[in-house]
């Protein structure tokens, strides 16, 4: 929240100066937004003309300061809170847990990054994947990773794998009596990408969401510019130490550091009782929500996977062994969009080349709308149900 | 014209207004109205975060330092610091 608060501030403090200057040749300003800077400075006919500008820009840049502190003040006193969910714990392992959905529908695994959350699989009444499925037939059994304990704290990526995802598929397919769907969302489609190589038998098969996979695309992305910063941050920590999620977060916000600013705004402007702004909050609520990843599995994921793309290079050990696409035999479903900027469509379905078995899926939305947005419904679930039942 | 990083309806009163000073008649068709200059200061502040916006998805990542640079925008002889004889 500090950072979005630094940001925001800082735009729109600089843009008084911005305005007084007016260089439209200026290296500062993009070539997408010249042509429109030039028309709206010919209406500029008059010294006067500059000046009430002046003030007028200087008086709405405070203004929209004002309405975004309004809009984070009225983000913190909303009352919406996460209704409990239907989910009841089946399995605890260390201080990771497994929620069963119930009911007497087919068994599915679900997975979700270690970064954010899991309950993004199930944020809310009509925004939630698990409940969807749920209603037609299936019975979620989902993931929670949180928060690390001493025994997580000391693992690597290969250790939550085979340590966690291993006996969490067992104890699903000893509920369904055999082989099971699974899903994997974001870093958690990595995951499962190794757990259905190493679980060849236990799934029947395997969804993966946005799940980053060749992480050496031509196409540059944002991770790949944020692993050397990462590195670095990484080399002072203290040895063992945890990665703080500040630094995860500060990527996030480093992708667009406009984007706080423009929904607070918004948010500031909407009716509190709507779903909208109950919908706002709960994202909001899940996106600053995470806890610290542990060291080894910082490393392997800003040095392994995103500097060195151990996955994309067939180098990526868990249980000792490099983890072939290969070896991943059941259907495979590779959803990812083309406009997400966390994981870019590319390495996503870099799989394909690989995997005996895949087909692709674009759900037309974002890395975090495509699960819980407006086409979250028509661009994710029924695609993925409708695989489902093939 | 191109304005894809204008939203619409602000690109019509822009261009609108444009039209509108093609001919003026006195003084005051010279200066702009009270309204003009809030419609053009909200234009400018909605050009001035795209322009970020823009940078940040071009560089595909703007952290907060890089942010400040660019915000500084202390390229050699363009001071960002200025008067109405550096308006290009």
């Amino acid at each position: 929240m500090g950072l979005h608060l630094s940001n925001s501030l800082m735009i729109w403090n600089q843009s008084v100066t911005g305005a007084k200057q007016y260089r439209v040749d200026d290296q500062f300003w993009h070539p997408r937004v010249r042509e429109s800077l030039n028309i709206l400075g010919s209406l500029m006919k008059t010294e006067e003309d500059w000046q009430a500008f002046h003030h007028a820009v200087e008086r709405q840049a405070s203004d929209r300061a004002d309405k975004m502190l309004a809009g984070i003040a009225k983000y913190l006193a909303h009352p919406y809170r996460r209704p409990e969910s239907m989910a009841v714990e089946a399995a605890r392992l260390g201080n990771c847990r497994l929620y069963d959905f119930g009911g007497e529908g087919k068994p599915i695994l679900m997975t979700p990054s270690l970064i954010n959350p899991h309950y993004v699989l199930d944020l809310k009444p009509g925004r939630s994947l698990a409940i969807f499925l749920k209603e037609r037939g299936y019975r979620p059994f989902l993931v929670h990773w949180f928060d690390p304990g001493d025994e997580e704290f000391g693992f690597g990526i290969s250790d939550f794998v085979m340590k966690r995802l291993v006996p969490f598929l067992d104890h699903v397919v000893r509920v369904a009596g055999g082989p099971v769907p699974v899903l994997g969302y974001c870093m958690g489609g990595t995951l499962t990408t190794a757990l259905a190589a190493r679980a060849q038998k236990q799934i029947s098969r395997l969804a993966l969401v946005a799940a980053p996979w060749d992480f050496d695309t031509e196409k540059p992305h944002a991770g790949k510019k944020y692993a050397p910063v990462m590195a670095e941050a990484l080399a002072k920590l203290p040895p063992g130490m945890p990665l703080p999620v500040d630094a995860v977060q500060t990527f996030f916000t480093s992708v667009d550091p406009t984007l706080n600013d423009r929904k607070f705004r918004k948010f500031a402007d909407m009716n509190p009782a709507t779903e909208a702004a109950e919908f706002f909050v709960a994202l909001e609520t899940w996106a600053n929500t995470g806890a610290p990843l542990p060291r080894q599995v910082a490393d392997e994921v800003m040095l392994g996977w995103y500097r060195d793309n151990q996955p994309g290079r067939g180098k990526w050990l868990v249980d000792g062994k490099p983890v072939r696409l290969s070896d991943v035999k059941c259907p495979v479903w590779i959803a990812a969009p083309e406009e997400d900027r966390l994981v870019p469509q590319e390495s996503a379905y870099a799989m394909l080349q690989g995997l005996p078995d895949a087909i692709a899926h674009d759900p037309g939305a974002g890395h975090v709308g495509m699960m819980v947005g407006s086409k979250a419904r028509s661009g994710l679930w029924e695609p993925l149900l409708k695989w489902l039942e093939e | 014209m191109v304005f894809d990083a204008l939203p619409q309806g602000k690109l019509c009163i822009c261009t609108k207004k444009i039209i509108l000073r093609q001919k003026p008649t006195s003084y005051t068709d010279f200066v702009m109205r009270n309204e003009e200059t809030e419609q053009a200061a909200d234009l400018f502040l909605t050009l001035w975060q795209e322009n970020i916006r823009l940078w940040a998805q071009e560089r595909d990542l703007l952290p907060h330092s890089e942010l400040a640079d660019l915000l500084r925008a202390d390229i050699p002889g363009h001071k960002r610091q200025g008067d109405a004889s550096e308006r290009s």
